[in-house]
């Protein structure tokens, strides 16, 4: 099992001084190697919530419930830790960051989890060797590595240098969160191309989105509904479909009844 | 204006040095005698001085520091193997609590560049100005410089060997006031890290006076790499004619109390003007930039750029003003001033303004002030970085900015490894 999340419970403080709502509500989700899982639901639903508390975002307080990754507690986790462990979260909307080149982040980024995990940093010559070959792959020129992370790249050029993050990385489990939003379909299939190419019998895909679009390039295993804070339904590919044509509209109401 | 009854320690020390420790080079006394009256009449600013808003210096010269040029000092090699600049291939002024060290030092060899010494001069060489301006720190530091450079480079020379300065001071309860002066003719060009080294509970003053003859350029880099215990004023005096290019970068991670004065005037067109400060500082430090660009003539820029870092109690100020003359048409200057601030009990004032009397200019202001950004933070974090080498990257990025127009890779790399060296410090202050 790579990912197990038992009835878990999160609350945020909201922007209004004290107030706390809670967004995810007894979530539960088994995820196994080599397995593609893909969460739907509306707007609203706790979809991204849930992305950032796997990945371990300040700002969020679990009240109930378990998350155990590869077995071990990721609650427990820092999140560069849980990231050194293998998880990998694709932002929904990378992060600009003026002032740090593309190459030094990733090169720290590779080999601050190598040293978390007690391995050996990676030499600049390999380094070079293993980014030349991922950025082929993803017809991504170098240049766009030596400008600042993300600082005026395209919304299709920041996801698809999410993607060559994972290629680079290479984790066990990653969280794509909305890997399709502002992306035209061209980009879209660049996008889709470099993660089916991940795909592998250890390794395991949790997608993030609203729109069946995307499930039509990236093909799940697994679809879950999600509604208020919770998986309200299961099934396989053919779900995506249903919800596209049928809406989730019958999801909310019937959460809400 | 109404002086205070009771005089700062400091300020009577200082008045009561009056000729004594004269400095035995008949013009540079005739030129001091006048910077002493001045600065007996109109005394140290006090905390109503408008341009003296964010620093009291009262609260840092309760105690006197007479002066004392060439008290020796054991701890000079220990404080100049902290240049920065070491490897870069240079000549080297090293001067000692006010006096120049010939032994310490390595000439200019390059055809073209004259470097004197104020005490070797038989007199006073006309294209530097050995008349204080009006203000305390400039006055002061006239009244009792003791040695400075002379630094000329000739016309059409451009100087491949940068001039790497050390002013080094080390001692308690004390002054060294220093002067230096840098012309560069026309065509000329020259590259001067100037570095301030220091130990012990003192006060240092460096002016450096710059003339840029047409076309010529300057770039100049200064580091302040000094014990929590030092109080430093240095002023930046610069004189830029026509399409001549001054490039001013500070550096400073060091002393209890630094107070920054830079005098920018534009004196010919088409003439351009960086000016940039990049501090880190933590504990108790209290760093103060003034600048004052004066667009006096038409068709010049100016670019300054103020990053100031702040751990724990620290606190930055900085006051700029462009000020733009009437007929100083097609002036383009940009000042913005940046706080980061990562202890709670920093403080970062900033008070950048524009003065202009002229109509068709493009003049620019800002300031910000802020925490590190938790997205970005967070981002690092989530690929892998540790916390504080995630937080190391992102002020290593907040200041580099003024790193990156440095030419020069071997200073550029020794810049950053001075922000680096302050960040392996962060949290263990």
């Amino acid at each position: 099992m790579l990912l197990n999340v038992e009835n878990l419970r999160v609350r945020v403080e909201a922007e209004e001084e004290g107030e706390v709502k809670e967004i995810l509500r007894g979530l539960s989700l088994t995820i196994n190697p080599g397995e593609v899982h893909a969460i739907m639901g509306p707007n609203g639903s706790g979809k991204s919530t849930f992305s950032h508390v796997l990945a371990g975002k300040p700002g969020y307080e679990v009240t109930d419930g378990t998350v155990r990754f590869r077995g071990e507690d990721l609650l427990e986790l820092e999140p560069e830790e849980r990231a050194a462990k293998g998880l990998f979260l694709a932002f929904q909307y990378p992060v600009e960051i003026p002032g740090v080149p593309y190459m030094q982040f990733l090169k720290v980024a590779l080999n601050s989890q190598r040293k978390l995990r007690g391995e050996e940093e990676l030499s600049t010559p390999d380094f070079m060797r293993l980014i030349r070959r991922e950025t082929e792959r993803l017809n991504i020129p170098m240049d766009m590595l030596r400008r600042p992370v993300n600082v005026g790249f395209s919304g299709g050029e920041k996801k698809r240098m999410e993607v060559l993050q994972m290629a680079v990385l290479n984790p066990t489990l990653c969280i794509l969160d909305e890997i399709d939003s502002g992306l035209d379909i061209d980009a879209l299939k660049v996008v889709a191309d470099g993660v089916n190419a991940l795909r592998s019998e250890d390794r395991g895909f949790l997608l993030i989105t609203h729109y069946q679009r995307l499930l039509d390039y990236i093909e799940p295993d697994h679809v879950h509904v999600m509604t208020k804070g919770r998986i309200v339904r299961s099934g396989g590919k053919d779900l995506a479909l249903e919800l596209e044509r049928e809406g989730y509209a019958a999801y909310v109401e019937e959460n809400a009844a | 204006m109404s002086k205070p009854v009771n005089r700062l320690a400091a300020e009577q020390a200082w008045r009561d040095a009056r000729g004594r420790f004269d400095a035995g080079v008949p013009w540079l006394d005739e030129a001091r005698k006048a910077a002493f009256e001045a600065f007996a009449e109109e005394g140290l600013p006090t905390p109503r001085t408008e341009d003296w808003r964010w620093s009291d210096i009262h609260r840092y010269l309760g105690a006197p520091y007479p002066p004392a040029a060439g008290t020796p000092a054991e701890e000079v090699d220990a404080l100049l193997a902290r240049n920065p600049f070491a490897g870069v291939d240079a000549a080297l002024l090293v001067f000692v609590n006010g006096r120049f060290d010939p032994g310490r030092s390595r000439p200019a060899e390059e055809e073209g560049v004259e470097v004197l010494t104020l005490r070797e001069a038989p007199e006073a060489p006309g294209w530097a100005d050995f008349s204080a301006r009006e203000d305390a720190v400039d006055r002061l530091n006239l009244a009792y410089a003791t040695d400075g450079a002379l630094v000329r480079v000739r016309a059409g020379v451009r100087a491949s060997t940068p001039l790497v300065i050390l002013n080094v001071t080390a001692g308690e309860g004390m002054s060294c006031a220093l002067r230096h002066h840098v012309r560069v003719e026309e065509g000329a060009s020259l590259t001067v890290y100037e570095v301030q080294l220091g130990s012990g509970d003192h006060v240092a003053n460096v002016v450096t006076g710059v003339k840029l003859d047409e076309g010529a350029a300057l770039t100049r880099i200064q580091a302040n790499l000094k014990d929590e215990a030092t109080i430093h004023f240095a002023n930046l005096d610069a004189d830029v004619g026509r399409g001549a290019r001054l490039h001013d970068l500070a550096v400073l991670v060091g002393g209890r109390f630094h107070r920054q004065q830079d005098f920018v005037d534009f004196t010919g067109e088409e003439a351009e003007a960086r000016v940039d400060s990049a501090y880190l500082l933590r504990g108790r430090q209290h760093a103060d930039t003034r600048l004052v660009i004066n667009h006096a003539v038409p068709h010049c820029s100016s670019r300054e750029t103020f990053k100031c870092v702040m751990d724990e109690n620290a606190r930055g100020a900085f006051q700029g003003r462009i000020h733009v003359a009437p007929g100083a048409q097609k002036t383009d200057g940009r000042m913005a001033a940046h706080g980061l601030l990562l202890g709670e009990m920093a403080e970062f004032d900033a008070k950048p303004e524009l003065e202009i009397y002229a109509d068709d200019v493009v003049c620019a202001h800002g300031a910000t002030a802020g925490a590190l950004d938790e997205e970005q933070l967070f981002y690092l974090r989530a690929r892998g970085i540790t916390e504080r080498r995630a937080r190391g990257m992102l002020i290593s990025a907040f200041v580099a900015e003024t790193f990156d127009d440095v030419e020069d890779e071997a200073a550029r790399t020794a810049l950053q490894e001075i922000a680096e060296s302050w960040l392996a410090g962060e949290g263990s202050a």
